[in-house]
C-alpha cells in the first residue's frame, strides 16, 4: 500500500475511503482490490476540482466510513446503487450519494495511476491502452 | 479608471473564439477571460482522470438537482471544443423552422444561416468519415442499422490530419495531434495574431452594465480583478453565462433568465459480445443515425464509447459483478440515445451561492428515451450480443438555454441583435440563447450565430473601430 497523504483529507478519512473502495472493488484473482493499486495517493487529483462544499461533505462521509463496520458500509453502498427503487425524494439523495462515492472510487481505480507501491493497474487487466502519435511539424 | 477595452469576452469556447476572431480582424481591442487553464497539443493530460480534473468544471461531475443527469462542460482555454468530438453538422429545417416559429426571427432559416455556416466552415478542416475510418464498433452499428432498415450516414468531423493507427478517443482529453478543429487550433490563434489577449484561470463573478461601459469583476488565480470595456460578450455556455447573469442580480429585470434549459439527455447502452470489439481503438465516432422516423420521434442514435472511468461509473452495480463486467471492456460495443428534450429545466442560484440545475426528466422525454433505448437493445440483440446494459444515469453534453433569444424581455433574455434586453452593451451568442433543443450537435451553429452576432457588434461600434484601425491605437 502506498503512503496515505492528502492535503484535502485526514489520514483517518483516507482510511475510510480505502474501506469504501474495497467494498466497491474488492478484487479477485485478476483484479487488484482498490487498496492494492495505490491509486488512493491521487485522491487530491480526483477531488481537487470539486466545489469546496462537496469536498467538505465528502470528508464527512469518509469519517463515517472510517468509523463504520464494513457490513454497514456495504448497506450504504447497496442503497446508493439501488436509488431507483425508492420514492423520488429519497432517490435523489441516494443518486447523489452514488455519484459521489462511485465517482471518486471508480475515477481513482481506473486512472491507471498506481502510486509509489507500483501495484497492478486495472487498465492492464482490461487491456486498455490508447495510442496517439503527435503530428510531425 | 484602468484601461478601457473595446470588448471583453467572457469564455473561450465556440462562441467567444469566433467573436474574438471577427472583432480583432476588424481592429478592435479585445480581451478574453477564461476560467480554465491553457493547454496545448503538447501538454494535454494523457489519462482520463487528469483530463476530467483539469479540463472540466467540477471534474465532469456537475449533477442536476435530482442527480439523474451529469453535465459535462469544458473549463479550459478553447472551452467545450477541447473535450468534444468536433462533430460539425448544420441544423436542418426542422430545427431552424422551430426556432423561427418560436422567436419570430426570420434569419432562422437554412438560406439565411447558410452565409454564416459558410463563413465559419471556411476556417475549419472538415472531414466526412469514410468506411476506411470505421472501427468494429462502427461496423456493428452499420450492420445493425442495415439489418433493421434504418438510415445512417457518415459523420462530418472537424479534423485536419488524424493519421493512421491512432486512437481518437484520446481527443476527449484534448487532441495531442493538433488535428481536431478545436478553437485552440482554429479561431483563437488567428485572433491572437490580430491582437487578442487571453487571460486564463480568470473566473468572472459579476458584470455591471453602464450606459457607456461595462464593469467586469472576478478573480484570477485567487486575486480580485476589475476590468472595463465598452462592450462585453458573455460566452461561457448555457450554465456559465446564465450563472453569471444570475450572480449579477439581473433576474428581476430579466424574468426569463434561467428558464428554458435543455441538454439533449443521453443514455449509453453497452453490449457485450463474444469477440473483441475494441471500441476504444481507431477513429472514435464515424457514423450517425439518419433516420426520419427517429428524427420525428425526437431522438438520434450515436456511435460512441467511453473510457474505463466513464464506463465503470455508468454501469450499475459494484463488487464482483462490476469486475466481471469491466473485465470484458474490449468486448463492449456501445450506442447512445440522445433525446431532443421537450421538458425545459430551470437554473437558479441556491442560498449557498451555487448553481442549481433543476432538470427533471419530463414524461414525454422519458417515453422518447425508452423508445430509443428499446431500439438500441433490439439492434444489439439482432447482432448477437450476449448481454446488454443501459445506464440509468443520463449525461448532458449539449447544454443549451437559460438566456433564450426572443422578441421581448418578458419571455426571453437576448434580442435579435444578440444584445441582452435593456442592456445594449452586453451581448450573448453562445448556446444559452437557444430557444429550445434542436436535436442536433450544437457546436457549428454556435459558431455560425456568433459570427452573425459579431457583425452586429461591429455594426454597433463600427465607426469607432475603423477609427482605431486608421489611427493604429487602442482605446
Amino acid at each position: 500500500m502506498s503512503p496515505l497523504t492528502s492535503k484535502l483529507f485526514s489520514y483517518r478519512q483516507l482510511l475510510g475511503l480505502q474501506k469504501l473502495g474495497d467494498v466497491m472493488i474488492p478484487g479477485d484473482r485478476e483484479f487488484p482490490a482498490f487498496s492494492e493499486t495505490g491509486c488512493l495517493a491521487y485522491v487530491d487529483t480526483a477531488m481537487g476540482s470539486a466545489h469546496p462544499d462537496d469536498i467538505r461533505d465528502f470528508g464527512f462521509l469518509l469519517w463515517f466510513f472510517y468509523l463504520a463496520p464494513t457490513p454497514l458500509i456495504r448497506s450504504v453502498v447497496w442503497l446508493a446503487d439501488n436509488a431507483e427503487q425508492f420514492p423520488n425524494a429519497i432517490a435523489g439523495l441516494l443518486r447523489k450519494l452514488n455519484i459521489g462515492l462511485k465517482g471518486v472510487v471508480v475515477s481513482l481505480y481506473y486512472s491507471g495511476k498506481t502510486g509509489l507501491s507500483g501495484g497492478t493497474s486495472p487498465l492492464d487487466i482490461i487491456e486498455f491502452s490508447l495510442t496517439c502519435e503527435r503530428r510531425e511539424g | 479608471m484602468k484601461h478601457l477595452h473595446d470588448v471583453i469576452i467572457v469564455g473561450s469556447g465556440a462562441s467567444g473564439s469566433v467573436i474574438a476572431h471577427e472583432l480583432t480582424q476588424a481592429g478592435a481591442d479585445v480581451l478574453m477571460l477564461e476560467a480554465g487553464r491553457r493547454f496545448s497539443a503538447a501538454t494535454f493530460p494523457d489519462n482520463e482522470l487528469d483530463a476530467n480534473a483539469q479540463l472540466m468544471w467540477n471534474g465532469g461531475m456537475d449533477a442536476s438537482r435530482d442527480a439523474s443527469t451529469l453535465f459535462i462542460r469544458g473549463k479550459v482555454v478553447g472551452g467545450g471544443t477541447i473535450i468534444n468530438q468536433c462533430l460539425l453538422d448544420r441544423f436542418d429545417d426542422i430545427a431552424l423552422d422551430s426556432w423561427r416559429h418560436r422567436t419570430r426571427m426570420d434569419f432562422f432559416s437554412s438560406d439565411q444561416m447558410a452565409l454564416h455556416y459558410d463563413t465559419v466552415e471556411s476556417h475549419l478542416a472538415l472531414h466526412h468519415m469514410a468506411p476506411s475510418d470505421w472501427n468494429t464498433n462502427a461496423e456493428l452499428y452499420v450492420k445493425g442499422f442495415e439489418s433493421k432498415g434504418y438510415g445512417w450516414a457518415p459523420l462530418r468531423r472537424g479534423q485536419r490530419d488524424c493519421g493512421s493507427g491512432n486512437d481518437c478517443m484520446t481527443c476527449l482529453g484534448g487532441c495531442p495531434r493538433a488535428s481536431k478543429q478545436s478553437m485552440l487550433e482554429t479561431f483563437l490563434p488567428k485572433a491572437e495574431s490580430n491582437g487578442l489577449r487571453i487571460e486564463s484561470e480568470c473566473t468572472v463573478r459579476e458584470v455591471v452594465h453602464g450606459p457607456s461601459f461595462v464593469t467586469v469583476s472576478g478573480y484570477q488565480r485567487g486575486q480580485p480583478i476589475t476590468l472595463y470595456a465598452r462592450k462585453v460578450v458573455l460566452a461561457s455556455g448555457a450554465l456559465g453565462t446564465t450563472e453569471l447573469l444570475l450572480r449579477s442580480r439581473l433576474q428581476d429585470r430579466l424574468p426569463a433568465l434561467g428558464h428554458g434549459f435543455y441538454c439533449h439527455p443521453q443514455w449509453m447502452t453497452v453490449a457485450l459480445f463474444h469477440d473483441r470489439v475494441d471500441s476504444h481503438k481507431g477513429a472514435f465516432q464515424t457514423v450517425k443515425s439518419d433516420e426520419p422516423r427517429f428524427r420525428a420521434a425526437g431522438f438520434k442514435l450515436e456511435n460512441v464509447f467511453a473510457g474505463p472511468i466513464a464506463i465503470g461509473l455508468l454501469k450499475p452495480g459494484y463488487g464482483l459483478d462490476h469486475q466481471r463486467f469491466m473485465r470484458q471492456y474490449r468486448n463492449m460495443a456501445c450506442i447512445e440515445v440522445a433525446v431532443r428534450d421537450q421538458g425545459a429545466g430551470t437554473l437558479r442560484l441556491t442560498g449557498r451561492d451555487r448553481l442549481d440545475i433543476d432538470k427533471p426528466l419530463a414524461d414525454v422525454d422519458r417515453q422518447t428515451a425508452d423508445h430509443g433505448n428499446q431500439v438500441v437493445v433490439d439492434l444489439f440483440q439482432t447482432l448477437g450480443a450476449k448481454e446488454v446494459v443501459t445506464s440509468p444515469l443520463q449525461i448532458g453534453l449539449h447544454l443549451m438555454g437559460g438566456c433564450s433569444i426572443g422578441q421581448n424581455a418578458a419571455d426571453s433574455v437576448v434580442n435579435e441583435h444578440f444584445q441582452v434586453h435593456g442592456l445594449p452593451n452586453m451581448y450573448i451568442a453562445d448556446s444559452s440563447i437557444f430557444p429550445n433543443a434542436p436535436g442536433i450537435n450544437p457546436s457549428l451553429t454556435i459558431m455560425a450565430l456568433s459570427q452573425r452576432a459579431a457583425q452586429h457588434i461591429l455594426s454597433d461600434c463600427g465607426a469607432r473601430v475603423e477609427q482605431h484601425q486608421q489611427q493604429g491605437v487602442s482605446a
